[in-house]
Order: structure tokens, then C-alpha cells, then sequence
């Protein structure tokens, strides 16, 4: 074939394969326009990170439950800490799954239903002090979730004293505990849909009734197309999980950190009665390393091995290895400055160096992350 | 004839408007995320487009925001999204207990109304409920708005109930359709009960806070101009401004569903809905109820604080529009137009040159000088007995609603996880808002319903990119 005809063939097969892009869009922008990489990772993510993100969740809730159930019953201070155990278990994931608060989290109200701050602890200790009965279904989000059980089950960093407990306290205990079971059940069905349910999984959707509606955010995802209003194109899909990201990165920084420093007030600092505060910050930076490298290793480290295409951290290596690894630099000194934090942040807003490092160090994250946006088509 | 010269007149203002914007914007350069530079089209904003279709979309500054700027933005964000508690002034009766809990990421937080029937049981319903008796008066122990949420202690000024009955149609080709009409009642009053013989109830779930900085900034000489322009008697539409009287002075109302604001009203958002007290609005909104007879408890939120939640607010990237080029939304775009629907959904108007000044006097000359597409003429339309709510505000009556700017519309479902849209949020879906148009609105509906369904699903399509 001489170079003539070759350009030719070339040129016709560059129209060819422009009028076949053109057709694809043409036919509505659905299945023929998804990008294998895309594909990959988008599945990945939700089946690897999301789903089992909150099915651990889900699992540390029910056993929240039933450590507190046991307390109420004992009262002893065995159980009382085998409940705040368990509360430090459930919050593990919840401040894991920060990175994608983003569909069901905010569509049912479940995010301010699990962990409204500052709580109302007058309201609560009215509650308390009433002679009302107590239905989880009745509770607004300031009164319920993690923050309200932390005030029942903790003192300055430590279960309380068990034997300072009341009846009415343990009882109100075991009515949010309960909702706290909920609200994680929900967040994973709606997730996960009606795929691999078990008895007590259909036990839980016949009490709680969810929205039938749901079936799966999670095959949403995956399957965007210009007819849904949710996500059009992958590029969408991508383009929320990494601003699921820079949305907690920012949040860390600015507000969780940055708020209470700024104005020096203890009762600002989320988590203060557990003194969890630095675990649920540095929680939410592994958040977004789960979401980036696509693993949920819990180790900074795992940021210096290679990557994957399942991930990101794959779409972005291969276009821009210095980007991914300047993201991935960043994990990491995002999540040792706030390690760096004297703890218990609430007794430590005066170590200015250290405040300010971790805030900047999340502002540097945020600011290489958005950067994921530029080679996103 | 007199019309058509009108139309003409308007087609060559618009276009040499657009041609000169277009050569402004082409010399700003703006870019998107990929490098990309920005077509005319996709710019919502001007210099204030953001470009992001995430849930973040309604919740990101605009690019001009930094320094001392991006301090207070980030403060006004904190305060917004902060739930006030009975400690820090919430209630004793109120509707949320955050701006952000009902307009969770400047959006609308799905109302109670959706999921639970009514009220419900959150500590927020994320809706108002207006009361009015039917000579248009208010009601003395429950004044204009319902407060249906309190603190432990306080009796609820009523809880909201809501059923629907549904109504089919059939389109043209034969495809059927469903609406849903609400029926609202109201018990467990905490004071007289309301005759219903006596009473107009309107339910009003939250307006997304997409653009209130350009709203605020409109050119208000314009607005005269389209008030002008809009009299198309071969489509019934006869738009008009609606004026609200605050403080002795008049103004153009260009906020709140029936454009019966002239501000973002901060002020009484604080007051009405969570019952936080505040320079404007010093008393409890229960004061002189029955159940709460003198209610002072100083002042709850700063005025300094306020301000902050207005910059923030007005500070807000608009989304850009997305795909502009795609085949779907071009052909929605021209069923848009086929439809007549820009007669009031106008897409381009532009702002003042000096921009939006804030509450406490801080000016936002970004603002200013923009060509803006908020598909919306911000005038009071008359939309049908459908959508009567009996509720007079300002000049509109009850069956005029200010047409509601489509900007970011699309996103409302990643943004808030919902795709209720009118008012009271009976639309389940985009289309089903188009349906429910009536007076003004009639023949653009009709107009739509003669679509052929691709078109038809095209258009909604095009909505969605908005």
C-alpha cells in the first residue's frame, strides 16, 4: 500500500470513526457512550467502598444496639463501656462514609438525622426529665444520632460513671441507639437496594417500611444516562465522588477544625464528650483515600504503593503521574498534620501550629483534588 | 401588528445584547475545569458560573470569592448550616432549626410533606405553611405563617396533614399522565381551632438559593423594560411586577415565590422561621399569642452575623448550564421554544453595573454588569385556578406566582435527592410541573402537550441541563 492510499484509508477511517462518536451521541448519550476506565472505577467504587462502608455500618449499629440494650439492663460498668466501645465502632465507618454524604445520606435527611452538632442538650434533658414515652419516630435531628448517645454514654473521653445513670437516661439511650440502627440500615439499602438481603435484613424493611421507591442509588450510579436527571454521563459520576471529597476535605478543615480554633469555644469541637474528635477527623482523610486509591485499607501508608485502574488514582496516573502522586502526598500530610494535633482537640485549641498546619494542609488537598476535574472529559 | 412589533424589537435587543456580551465574555476568557474555554451559553452567571454538577453545584462560591471575602463566605456557611438549640435562642415555636436544614446545600431539603404526610416528626418540615382567613386577614393567635415545630415545653401552633387526589390526562399521541392534587388540613391548633369554612392554607417548600446574588443585583430598569415587552394577548400572557412596601419604602419584589420580597429577607427567615430574634424582628414571633405572651429574650442572632449569611448566599456560584451541544438539548431547546415557554422563562437578563449591596452596606461589585441566564422575567403571571392559593402578596393575588428562574433546576435531584418541584412541591417531576400550568401558562402547556413524546422528553432533557 503506498503512503497515498494509506492517508486516505487513515483520513476515511478518522471520518468513520467520528460519524460512529457522532451517531453514539446522537443515540441519546446512553450504554455506547460509557468509557471502559470510567466503567470500572465508577463499579468499583460503589461496590467496594460505598456498600461495604456502610454494611460495616450497618453491622457496628445493630451490635451499638445491642451493648446498649445490655447496659440498660445490667447497668453495670462493664457494659457501659462495652456500649461506648461499640459507639466508637459505629462512628469508625460513619466518619468514613463522609466523602460520599452525597444521594441517600441527604435525600432522606439521614446525615443531620445521625449526626446533627451542636445536640440540644436542654431539650434533651427535658426529655429526660418527662414523664413522656419515647419514640425514636418522634425524635428531631438534634435530639437523636451519634452526638446525643456520645452525651448519654461518655464524660470527658471515658464511659461515665454507670451507677449516675437513671432509668429514664438508659431508657432514652436505647430509643436512640435504636434510631441510630435505623437511619444506618437505611443508608446501606438504599445503597444496595433489595441485592443479597438476609432474614434479618427483610426483618428490618418490613419494621422500617423504606421508600420502595429506592431500588439501589447504587445502580443509578453506575448507569448514567442523558435521560436521568441524576447523572447524565459518567464524567458526572466522577465528578461527584471527587467533589463527595473536596466537600469533607474543605469541611474538615474549615469548619471541624478551623471553626472551633477560630472561635475557641470547646462546645464548637464535634465529638467532644468522647474525645474522638482528631479519630473522626483523620477518619474522614482516609474516607478520601478510600475513594481515591479504591481500597478501604485503613493504612496511609497504602498511599506509596502502586495503584490500580479500579481507581482514581488509576484515571489520573494515566494521564498525569505527578498529579497522582501529588494527590496522594497530600492524603497523607492532610491526615499526619491532624495526627500532629495534641489530643483531645477540645483541650488543645491553643496549639496554634498545629491547628493551623492540619487547616492548611486540608486546604492543600482540597485544591490538588479539584485538579482530578482536569482531565475528566 | 402592534405585538409583532414588539417581538421584533425585542428579538434585535436581544441579539445585539448577545452579540455584544458574547465579545465581552469571549475577552474574559472564562474557563472551565478542563481547560476548556466557556461558551456563551453555558455561562449562567457570567464571572459568577461555576461549573459543577455534583451536590456541591448550588453550595460553591464563585470564583471571586477570596481573602477577607472568603472568610465571611465561609462563616455565612457555618451560621447557615448551624442548628440553633432552645440553649441558643431556637423557637419556642418555629418551622427549622437551620437555614440549612431546610435548604440543605442552598437547595430545598426534601419536605416532611413527601415522606411523612405532613408536619412529621424531624424537628424540621422543611416547608411554610401560610394561613389566611378568607377576607384576607391573619389570624390573631397564629399570624401569617403556621409554626408547626417547638421546643419541649410549647405547644406546636398546629400540625400540617396532607392527601392527594389524583388526575389523569391524556396527551394528544394517547400517552396518559397522572397529577396529584393536595388537600391540606390542619389539626391539633394550640389555641382556637380555625373554622375550615374560614380558612386559605398555602404550603410553600423551600426555593433553591441559586443566583440570589444576581437576583439582587438585577437590573432594575430592565425588569421595567420586560414588564413592558411581556403582553403576547395570542398566548394570554400579560406579565407585571409585583411592588412590596418595607420600611416606608416601595419597591420592585424580585424574591419568594410571588416575588413579594425585595431582599433575601435574612432577617425575617431568622425571626419566622427558627425564632431567633434580631435587630429587625427584636420579639419572639409567638409574642402575644396566648401561649407565649411576652417573649423577650434579647437579641439571638447578630446583626454582623446576619449580614454574613447574606454575603454567603449572595456570594453562591451559579451552575453553569452542560451540555449545550448535545443533540437532546438542542432539540429540547427548540421545543422550549416551539412551546413559547421563553415568553416567560426569558433566558438572558443582565445586572446592574454597581451590583448588590448587603444588609449592612458591604458592596458586591462582582455582581454587577453581568449578562445572566436565569430563564426567568421575574414577573407575577396569573397561573390558573389550579394554583390559586388565595394568599395576596404585595400586588400578586393569589393565582399569581412569579415565574420561577430555571437556572440549575436539573440539579435539584443531586443536589437535594428529590424532583418535587411548584410551590407546594406537588410536581413529582419536571413534566408534571408543566402540566399543572394553567392561566398564563395554558398555552404553552398546551403547546407542550402537542409535542410529539420525543420532543416532549427532549424538552425536560434541556430543563435538565439548566
Amino acid at each position: 500500500m503506498n503512503k497515498k492510499i494509506f492517508m486516505i484509508c487513515g483520513l476515511a477511517a478518522a471520518l468513520f470513526t467520528a460519524c460512529d462518536k457522532e451517531e453514539e451521541k446522537d443515540n441519546n448519550g446512553l450504554a455506547q457512550d460509557y468509557n471502559e476506565a470510567y466503567t470500572v472505577v465508577i463499579d468499583n467504587y460503589v461496590d467496594q467502598i460505598v456498600i461495604p462502608t456502610y454494611a460495616k455500618q450497618k453491622q457496628a449499629s445493630s451490635n451499638l444496639l445491642a451493648a446498649v440494650e445490655a447496659f440498660a439492663e445490667s447497668g453495670s460498668q462493664a457494659d457501659l463501656q462495652k456500649a461506648c466501645d461499640a459507639w466508637r465502632a459505629t462512628r469508625l465507618p460513619w466518619e468514613e462514609s463522609e466523602a460520599f454524604l452525597f444521594g441517600p445520606a441527604a435525600t432522606y435527611s439521614l446525615d443531620p438525622s445521625l449526626d446533627s452538632w451542636p445536640l440540644d442538650k436542654v431539650q434533651i434533658e427535658k426529655y429526660i426529665n418527662s414523664d413522656i414515652e419515647f419514640d425514636v419516630e418522634g425524635l428531631g435531628a438534634t435530639v437523636r444520632g451519634f452526638h446525643t448517645l456520645e452525651y448519654l454514654l461518655f464524660e470527658n473521653g471515658q464511659a461515665r460513671v454507670a451507677s449516675t445513670i437513671g432509668d429514664r437516661q438508659k431508657e432514652y439511650m436505647v430509643t436512640v441507639a435504636t434510631g441510630l440502627r435505623d437511619d444506618s440500615f437505611k443508608l446501606w439499602y438504599y445503597w444496595n437496594g433489595n441485592d443479597g438481603l438476609n432474614a434479618a435484613d427483610e426483618a428490618l424493611i418490613e419494621e422500617l417500611e423504606p421508600d420502595e421507591a429506592a431500588d439501589g442509588f447504587g445502580k443509578r450510579f453506575k448507569q448514567p444516562n442523558m435521560y436521568d436527571q441524576l447523572f447524565k454521563t459518567q464524567a458526572d459520576v466522577i465528578s461527584q465522588i471527587v467533589d463527595g471529597c473536596t466537600d469533607i476535605s474543605g469541611e474538615v478543615g474549615e469548619q471541624k477544625i478551623g471553626g472551633p480554633f477560630e472561635n475557641k469555644n470547646v462546645e464548637d469541637v464535634e465529638s467532644w464528650y468522647s474525645w474522638n474528635s482528631l479519630e473522626d477527623y483523620k477518619n474522614n482523610i482516609l474516607s478520601i483515600q478510600h475513594s481515591y486509591l479504591g481500597t478501604l485499607s485503613d493504612n496511609v501508608n497504602d498511599l506509596d504503593m502502586p495503584g490500580d485502574n479500579r481507581s482514581i488514582s488509576g484515571l489520573v496516573a494515566a494521564k498525569n503521574k505527578e498529579l497522582d502522586q501529588a494527590i496522594r502526598s497530600a492524603i497523607k500530610e492532610a491526615y499526619n498534620a491532624i495526627d500532629a494535633i495534641p489530643a483531645p482537640f477540645r483541650n488543645n485549641l491553643s496549639a496554634a501550629t498545629e491547628i493551623k498546619a492540619a487547616m492548611e494542609k486540608c486546604a492543600a488537598l482540597t485544591d490538588i483534588y479539584e485538579q482530578i476535574k482536569t482531565i475528566i472529559q | 401588528m402592534v405585538h409583532y412589533t414588539k417581538h421584533l424589537t425585542l428579538l434585535l435587543l436581544s441579539l445585539s445584547l448577545w452579540a455584544c456580551d458574547k465579545e465581552a465574555i469571549d475577552d474574559g476568557l472564562i474557563t472551565k475545569p478542563n481547560g476548556a474555554v466557556a461558551q456563551f451559553d453555558e455561562l449562567s452567571a457570567g464571572r459568577s458560573t461555576v461549573f459543577i454538577s455534583s451536590s456541591k453545584a448550588y453550595d460553591t462560591p464563585a470564583s471571586w470569592v477570596t481573602g477577607s471575602l472568603s472568610s465571611r463566605f465561609n462563616n455565612g456557611d457555618l451560621l447557615y448550616d448551624n442548628p440553633y438549640t432552645e440553649e441558643s435562642g431556637l423557637g419556642p415555636v418555629y418551622a427549622g432549626y437551620s437555614c440549612g436544614s431546610c435548604h440543605k446545600n442552598a437547595g430545598r431539603t426534601p419536605s416532611s410533606l413527601f415522606s411523612q404526610g405532613g408536619s412529621g416528626n424531624y424537628g424540621f418540615s422543611s416547608m411554610l405553611v401560610y394561613l389566611t382567613r378568607k377576607n384576607g386577614a391573619f389570624f390573631r393567635e397564629y399570624g401569617r405563617v403556621l409554626h408547626d415545630q417547638t421546643i419541649y415545653g410549647s405547644q406546636a401552633e398546629g400540625k400540617l396533614s396532607v392527601t392527594y387526589t389524583e388526575e389523569k390526562g391524556t396527551f394528544p399521541d394517547g400517552e396518559e399522565y397522572t397529577l396529584q392534587k393536595p388537600h391540606y388540613t390542619i389539626t391539633e391548633w394550640y389555641s382556637d381551632s380555625v373554622a375550615p369554612e374560614d380558612l386559605y392554607i398555602s404550603v410553600r417548600v423551600p426555593l433553591r438559593h441559586v443566583g440570589m446574588g444576581q437576583i439582587m443585583a438585577l437590573d432594575k430598569d430592565e425588569l421595567l423594560k420586560v414588564e413592558a415587552l411581556s403582553n403576547y394577548p395570542e398566548y394570554g400572557i400579560s406579565g407585571r411586577l409585583n411592588y412590596i412596601t418595607e420600611r416606608g419604602v416601595r419597591q420592585i419584589g424580585v424574591s419568594g415565590n410571588k416575588a413579594q420580597h425585595a431582599d433575601l429577607t435574612v432577617e425575617l427567615g431568622y425571626s419566622s422561621d427558627m425564632g431567633i430574634t434580631n435587630t429587625r424582628y427584636p420579639e419572639e414571633v409567638c409574642a402575644g399569642q396566648s401561649q407565649s405572651p411576652a417573649i423577650y429574650h434579647g437579641i439571638e442572632v447578630s446583626s454582623e452575623e446576619m449580614e454574613d449569611v447574606d454575603l454567603y448566599m449572595q456570594c453562591l456560584g451559579v451552575p453553569a448550564r452542560r451540555y449545550v451541544n448535545n443533540s437532546i438539548v438542542k432539540q429540547g431547546e427548540a421545543a422550549f421554544y416551539a412551546a413559547k415557554c421563553q415568553l416567560c422563562h426569558l433566558p438572558t437578563l443582565h445586572t446592574k453595573a454597581e451590583g448588590s449591596v448587603l444588609l449592612n452596606g458591604t458592596r458586591l461589585p462582582w455582581l454587577g454588569g453581568q449578562t445572566i441566564l436565569p430563564y426567568s422575567d421575574f414577573l407575577i403571571h396569573d397561573m390558573g385556578p389550579e394554583l390559586d392559593d388565595h394568599l395576596k402578596s404585595g400586588l400578586a393575588f393569589g393565582n399569581e406566582w412569579r415565574t420561577t428562574p430555571l437556572w440549575g433546576i436539573g440539579l435539584q435531584e443531586i443536589v437535594n435527592g428529590h424532583s418535587q418541584f411548584l410551590h407546594d412541591g406537588r410536581a413529582r417531576n419536571l413534566q408534571e410541573a408543566i402540566l399543572w400550568h394553567g392561566g398564563e401558562g395554558a398555552v404553552s402547556k398546551e403547546l407542550f402537550k402537542k409535542l410529539s413524546k420525543e420532543d416532549r422528553r427532549a424538552l425536560i432533557v434541556f430543563l435538565e441541563t439548566l
